[in-house]
């Protein structure tokens, strides 16, 4: 194999503001290698490879492609150069249908029809003609992978491209990875998920609030690399030590049908108890109906049969009304969904406590509150009046939590609560859900990561096509086998 | 923190700037094609507007129905709505202050509230279809507030030519309104009359409520993410009736003052675009309802300025919309689709 560099970056600053996100990073990418890139949240992945990618130009610094100096940063330039980038937050038009989005920045026919092939060799179950809008996660990345493919890159980057996807899914993923569609390409990949280093890179490097600590061998075992990533930590929950028993039923679910964005059927009949003091997980791979299960739940989706009840009440279920009542949720894309990312932390804040005021607003608690969690969250911003924009991707997702879970509740609605969080993020988020739960706060967790169901839930149901069932298995690989439809008995 | 105050003022003020020079150095070109040197054209616009006490009495007077429909434009656009009617909400608040007070005398205070709140009602009523269609259907409002526009301006032609025809005298207009129906005028012998503070205080009013209350919150939470809106519980069904009412009725409530304070009876043509020249203004002062008085004065100049090149040099008036087109420019060009 030959190790010459496609890729050298030296010496990159990049500021923001205040920020400075960069401080003098090294980076090279050999050919045909697959690269890992790591760091926590904040770290400055995602803006390496922006300018890499050409979307922002360095402060300082020199990017070298294929052993020529790159001297204007455009994105069409680094597409010239075979610079292919998969972003953390994906650049697909959510009202149009994903034929649109394609043929909107694949400028042949002939590229949009590789494209729909590389869409199917990844596993594509959808129509062409779907809106944007109505794919899961799951399914949105496939079809930037296979849009950011058809141009055929030499050098492709893949930011957090396995955060929403399912063990089995992952698996999948990375056998296409090392086979035909990704040959002779060489990859960078970021991740939180350490376990994926040893499964597919090469080389890792690891880079800590702006600095990077190394380049290492990818076989570098997990606790090392964690290590020097943010310096021990333990990384495992124990659920052992729960303080009660689960108490009063809150939340009745009985016989609940709701339709998809395409008028099918995405839950059937779905049955389900929370009581207080108790976390009922549902793992599933995403895009089964967790969804619009959550979404009628919340009351912004219409259910068409079926009833929802809490405290022994049969209510009409809305997103103000459960707010009033203590009951709070965390959809399954808080960027989108939860957050205003125009606005700054205070303003996002001001509107979470809207519920509680009458008629006139209350700037100052608002403003107490997003500092309380901006230092209880962790989020990485200098001032609660940055845009929510202007945070990394984790510290959006950690944002997204303080929102639903930053005040008192007593039920939780919870959609991938650590979706692309670090190490130490989703520890603390997991510690968080079980003292809330010692609380006596019930919780329904409904996540495509099937570890934390299992690490987590006092009763696990699995999703497959819009059904829940009800599984007493222990192992990861069992709940596996049934979220891919296979009955275990 | 004053040296980025500053700088925030320059960021906000320059394209203003550039739009409306680019604006000026047009009209002065298509001036010179008409064979005025380009300083007599600006000089007469400029004279238009300020050249002396009614000049400047003028300007006043044709910013408030910009001020009005701006407000109005403002709370639907901050929502995300992009309401386009406020064009006609202001003709047919005119009509229905107009048809009220010429049937029904009433004594000056009496006639001047129920005069506004006519204009409202109608504003308002001229405003509904584009919720009702929006919420039904999911009809686009920037058609249904557009088609709406040529209604009211074909409703007014018609009812000055006929049911509202003045009785006296053969002339497509309405009798003028009893004086008890009036504003009073502030600064003989110009129009300037009191309304102009009613306006400043609706102004101040709706600032207030836009940055200080739940239902401002509301309107500003659902245009920035709609989505977001509704998962933290803010109705969609309430911000989009509640934005399309008050922005219908503030526009309306121009129409009446305007008729009530300047015109005293309406005809046909009888607002030169006072709905278009409001969604500028609007625009201009970035949808801030504080921000729109001066933005709705400018508007207003070039108003006035646009009459004082018809009256000195014979060009058409409506020159002046190059300007107003030009002052968008830069905004629009600095609206980029959310990622
Ligand atoms: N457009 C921006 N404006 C202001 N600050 C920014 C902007 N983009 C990034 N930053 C800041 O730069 C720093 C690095 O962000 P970056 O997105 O590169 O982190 P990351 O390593 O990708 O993190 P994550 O794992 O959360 O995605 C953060 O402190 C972030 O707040
Ligand atoms: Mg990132």
């Amino acid at each position: 194999m030959a190790v010459s560099p496609v890729v050298q970056m030296f010496g990159i600053e990049k500021r923001f503001g205040e920020v400075q996100a960069l401080k003098g990073v090294d980076l090279e990418v050999r050919e045909r290698e697959v690269h890992a890139l790591l760091g926590e949240n904040g770290a400055g992945k995602t803006t390496l490879m922006r300018i890499l990618a050409g979307e922002l130009g360095p402060d300082k610094g020199t990017v070298t492609i294929n052993g020529q100096v790159v001297n204007r940063f455009s994105p069409s330039e680094a597409q010239k150069r075979g610079v292919g980038f998969v972003a953390q937050n994906f650049r697909l038009v959510p009202t149009l249908t994903v034929e649109e989005n394609l043929s909107l920045s694949l400028p042949t026919k002939a590229l949009c029809e590789r494209a729909k092939r590389l869409a199917q060799e990844l596993g594509w179950a959808r129509g062409w003609d779907d809106e944007v809008a109505s794919l899961s996660l799951g399914e949105r990345q496939r079809l930037e992978i296979a849009r950011v493919l058809a141009k055929e890159p030499q050098i492709l980057i893949l930011d957090e491209p396995t955060a929403s996807l399912s063990p089995l899914e992952v698996e999948g993923f990375f056998s296409l990875l090392k086979g035909p569609a990704f040959d002779g390409m060489s990859v960078v990949f970021i991740t939180h998920r350490l376990g994926e280093v040893a499964q597919v890179a090469d080389r890792v490097t690891i880079l800590r609030q702006g600095q990077k600590v190394g380049t290492f061998s990818g076989s570098t075992p997990i606790d090392r690399l964690a290590e020097m990533m943010v310096g021990p930590i333990e990384v495992r929950t124990n659920e052992q030590n729960r303080m009660k028993e689960p108490g009063q039923l809150l939340l009745v679910v009985k016989g609940l049908w709701v339709r998809s964005d395409r008028g099918t059927w995405a839950v059937e009949e779905a049955h389900l108890t929370v009581q207080e003091g108790e976390i009922v997980g549902i793992a599933g791979v995403d895009g089964n109906g967790q969804r619009e299960l959550l979404e009628a739940l919340w009351g912004i989706r219409p259910l068409q049969k079926g009833e929802v009840w809490l405290d022994g009440q049969p209510i009409q279920p809305h997103p103000s009304l459960w707010w009033t009542k203590g009951v709070a949720f965390l959809p399954p894309e808080p960027t989108r969904s939860l957050t205003f990312l125009s606005w700054s932390l205070k303003e996002n804040a001001l509107v979470r406590i809207r519920n509680r005021l009458s008629f006139l607003l209350d700037r100052r608690s608002a403003s107490s509150l997003a500092e309380q969690w901006r230092s209880t969250f962790s989020i990485q911003a200098d001032r609660i009046d940055r845009k929510v924009e202007e945070l990394s991707g984790g510290n959006r997702q950690r944002w997204g939590i303080a929102m639903a879970m930053g005040l008192p509740a007593r039920l939780l609605l919870l959609a991938n609560p650590t979706q692309g969080l670090d190490v130490a993020g989703a520890a603390f988020v997991r510690r968080l859900i079980l003292q809330k739960r010692d609380d006596g706060c019930g919780i329904l967790l409904v996540s495509s990561d099937l570890d934390e169901v299992l690490d987590l839930s006092d009763r696990v149901f699995v999703i497959s096509r819009g059904r829940l069932h009800r599984t007493e298995a222990k192992t990861a690989q069992e709940v596996g086998l049934l979220m891919g439809g296979v009955t275990v008995h | 923190m004053i040296l980025r105050r500053l700088r925030n003022w320059a960021v906000t003020l320059l394209p203003i700037l550039v739009g409306l020079l680019l604006g000026l150095f047009l009209v002065a070109i298509a001036g010179s094609a008409s064979g005025f040197s380009p300083s007599s054209v600006l000089q007469s616009l400029w004279e238009g507007a300020f050249g002396d006490q009614f000049a400047i009495a003028e300007t006043l007077v044709r910013s408030i129905p910009v001020l009005m429909t701006g407000l109005g434009v403002a709370v639907c656009f901050r929502a995300g709505l992009w309401n386009i009617g406020a064009e006609g909400q202001l003709i047919i608040g005119g009509l229905s202050a107009t048809a009220l007070l010429l049937q029904i005398p009433m004594p000056t205070g009496l006639a001047l509230l129920s005069g506004s709140l006519a204009g409202a009602v109608g504003g308002s009523l001229w405003a509904l279809p584009a919720a009702l269609l929006k919420l039904r259907s999911g009809i686009n409002e920037v058609i249904v507030t557009l088609l709406l526009n040529f209604v009211a301006a074909g409703l007014l032609g018609f009812l000055v030519t006929g049911p509202l025809m003045e009785q006296e005298g053969s002339l497509p207009q309405t009798d003028p309104l009893p004086e008890t129906a009036r504003w009073t005028l502030l600064l003989l012998p110009t129009r300037l009359h009191l309304g102009l503070f009613f306006a400043l205080l609706l102004a101040l009013v709706l600032h207030f409520v836009m940055e200080k209350t739940v239902i401002g919150l509301d309107w500003k939470a659902y245009g920035a993410s709609p989505e977001s809106a509704k998962t933290l519980g803010i109705r969609e069904d309430r911000v989009i009736w509640s934005a399309f009412l008050v922005g219908g009725a503030l526009a309306g409530i121009g129409g009446a003052m305007e008729v009530m304070g300047a015109t005293y009876r309406l005809y046909e043509k009888w607002s030169p675009g006072y709905g278009y020249s409001g969604i500028v203004a609007a625009l201009v002062a970035r949808l801030n309802a504080a921000a729109l008085i001066p933005s709705s004065l400018l508007l207003g100049a070039l108003t006035a300025g646009g009459l004082g090149i018809q009256r000195t040099l014979g060009l058409p008036p409506t020159l002046t919309w190059v300007i107003q087109a030009c002052l968008l420019l830069p905004i629009t060009l600095r609206l980029r689709p959310k990622g």
